[in-house]
């Protein structure tokens, strides 16, 4: 039977097909999200179910999450994302008992049991500075792309730092640095650093149990992922799927498990 | 007019219907700061004690000549309403000193001389003991002294005892109503009572008495509609006042049955002895019952009384939600996620401007937290 798991975002909307005789995931598919969620959700599943000539009618179950959620189009059931991406993270890697992920909007840690259950979260409190959406205002604030703000950042020795307490003084940090001289690559750096020690944070308070995995969009920027793994003193297991669609695969694993009663 | 619908009316503006009447009838008002400005004094003064809210504030931008962003958000909003003339209609306004963001609320107040002109600052006590209960009991002779020059009526023992006995009446009847929260379906809602809180710490006691005894009738026979597999949540709270926020934590299937947010619980909670010393025993209650975090060495008792509370209302988990840039409160919530990560307790932390935003990732987190609950009860069973 074929599942669908949708997730809108506050930057993309991911959807997800999985076969659940076989427990395998069909295919899925990312956008940038729209004006609406509604129409971010209903761009994402017609594309995903043309792209494999499926129709809605062949859907046994739907499950929807992300801050979208509740306006998506076909979704029959919702769940909050941190749910999903534990779930997801823990399919994708079974070995998988904490989760860290980092979105456009916000990051938060959670703590999965053997089943893939979310047993204990952490989320950040209204403040963008340990997420996605920081570090492209710092990578517009320096001229660059977040790629290339990565790749510089790896280059970087550490020379300089900022705060991470808000995005607003993050920014003014900044500034003050490129106006002091300082590198591109340190500044980089400084503010990978900087976002990554935000996260940390969340991490210890659910405590690292191992296996770590990251998910989310930042999990795809390399410094970041390396400043965490150093902060942290562990390394991150590979999920065996794109970790940017745990949430979607985590959906679609929820409407799978609610109508079989699993 | 159906009581709910009552309740939200007069709730949803400070200078609400019952304070026109009482106005024209020739009484006077007077606003006070939290819940250490005892509404007993001035209602045996003979005046309608008002409890401070930013309610219907929608801007911070005058208040932040004075305060910086980063103070707290009901300082800023309630004096923002205080510059805008929302506070005109009062007679009289008593500051206290719960904590420094409250206490510079007199100076800002005096120094942009917004109304009213009559104006008090009380200094309150962070510890409670018996020390701090003998001060406190002395500032509040000197409170009552002050409202009985304005009012023209002086506060007699007499009429003090005849003011707590009424406003222990409101207590017991609100106990009552928390005791029909611990049903299997709870009588009302967090976001019902934080409506209730907000009408009784704004109208006359007698009338929040007559208002309270319907609705106790009234939920008893069709109690506010449950979602379904409601989780059943403890919140300890600092100020929380927006109804918004309030109904963005019940978000999903999490249910408030009990508190102490320091507009509800804890400012509702333990009667007032009727015998002796009526300053004295005012005092007493308020600084030695289990208060608000301004007392620093009563945390223990704070503790003990949510776990105990929570433990009484069968709640599967515990809520704190504070407001951003809140000293205490954040100190609060960190020594509260290390004492019930110790005892199992599955809690969650939040923080919130007194208006606005957010809602979406309450939303989220609340409803995690239910699933997180529900996997945990799973695991246990």
């Amino acid at each position: 039977m074929i599942y669908l798991g949708c997730d809108v975002g506050s930057l993309t909307a991911k959807a997800a097909l999985y076969d659940s005789e076989k427990n395998q995931l069909i295919d899925t598919m990312l956008i940038p999200v729209l004006a609406t969620a509604r129409a971010s959700s209903d761009k994402v599943i017609t594309a995903l179910l043309e792209k494999n000539s499926l129709t809605a009618s062949r859907i046994t179950g739907t499950c929807s999450t992300g801050y979208g959620r509740f306006e998506c189009s076909l979704p029959s059931s919702e769940k909050s994302e941190i749910s999903c991406h534990g779930l997801g993270a823990f399919w994708s890697n079974p070995k998988v008992r904490t989760i860290i992920d980092i979105g456009g909007q916000d990051s938060k840690a959670m703590a999965v049991d053997e089943i893939g259950m979310v047993v204990n979260f952490v989320m950040n409190d209204k403040c963008a500075a340990g997420t996605g959406r920081v570090l492209e205002v710092l990578a517009a604030a320096i001229d660059c792309s977040l790629p290339e703000m990565a790749n510089a950042a790896l280059k970087g020795k550490g020379k300089v730092s900022i705060s991470n307490r808000c995005s607003v003084f993050m920014e003014q940090d900044v500034l003050l640095l490129q106006r002091a001289g300082h590198s591109k690559k340190e500044i980089s750096f400084a503010i990978n650093e900087a976002v990554a020690d935000r996260v940390k944070g969340l991490a210890k308070v659910v405590g690292i149990k191992r296996e770590v995995a990251i998910s989310g969009g930042v999990s795809k920027n390399p410094a970041i992922v390396r400043g965490l793994e150093r902060k942290l003193g562990c390394s991150f297991v590979k999920l065996n799927h794109d970790p940017q669609l745990m949430g979607a695969i985590g959906a679609a694993l929820f409407a799978a498990r609610t109508a079989e009663g699993k | 007019m159906d009581i709910r619908d009552k309740i939200i009316t007069t709730a949803s503006t400070l200078e609400n219907e019952y304070v026109k009447t009482f106005r024209s009838k020739g009484g006077k008002v007077f606003a006070g700061v939290c819940t250490f400005t005892p509404a007993e004094v001035i209602h045996a003064a003979g005046a309608l004690p008002l409890r401070i809210r930013g309610t219907g504030s929608k801007a911070t931008d005058k208040a932040e000549v004075y305060y910086s962003p980063t103070h707290c958000s009901f300082a800023r909003h309630t004096l923002n309403q205080g510059l805008s003339g929302h506070f005109s209609f009062c007679d009289g306004i008593i500051f206290v000193s719960s904590c420094d963001h409250a206490r510079r609320l007199y100076d800002n107040w005096g120094y942009t001389d917004s109304p009213p002109s009559v104006r008090y600052m009380m200094t309150v006590p962070h510890v409670g003991n018996e020390q701090a209960v003998i001060k406190y009991a002395e500032d509040l002779r000197r409170l009552a002294a002050f409202v009985g020059e304005q009012t023209g009526k002086t506060v007699t023992a007499d009429s003090l005892h005849s003011s707590i006995k009424a406003y222990n009446e409101q207590r017991r009847l609100i106990g009552k109503l928390y005791e029909m929260r611990k049903r299997p379906h709870p009588a009302v809602k967090g976001t019902t009572m934080l409506y209730l809180w907000q009408t009784l710490t704004a109208i006359p006691v007698e009338e929040g008495n007559a208002i309270l005894k319907e609705l106790i009738e009234t939920v008893d026979q069709n109690p506010d509609p449950m979602p379904e597999g409601a989780v059943r949540l403890f919140l300890a709270s600092t100020h929380l006042e927006d109804p918004e926020r309030m109904a963005a934590v019940e978000s999903g299937r999490a249910l408030i049955v009990n508190d102490t947010s320091c507009f509800g619980n804890g400012h509702f909670s333990a009667e007032v002895s009727e015998e002796g010393d009526p300053f004295l025993a005012l005092a007493q209650r308020t600084l030695l019952r289990p208060s608000c975090p301004n007392i620093v060495d009563g945390f223990r008792k704070r503790l003990d009384n949510v776990e105990a509370l929570a433990k009484e209302w069968n709640c599967d988990g515990i809520v704190f939600d504070h407001l951003q840039f809140c000293t205490i409160g954040d100190a609060e919530a960190y020594i509260y996620r290390q004492e019930f990560t110790k005892k199992n307790i599955p809690y969650i932390s939040l923080q919130h401007e007194l208006y606005g935003g957010g809602a979406g990732q309450v939303k989220t987190r609340m409803e995690a937290f239910t699933e997180q609950i529900a996997n945990i009860k799973r695991n246990n069973a």
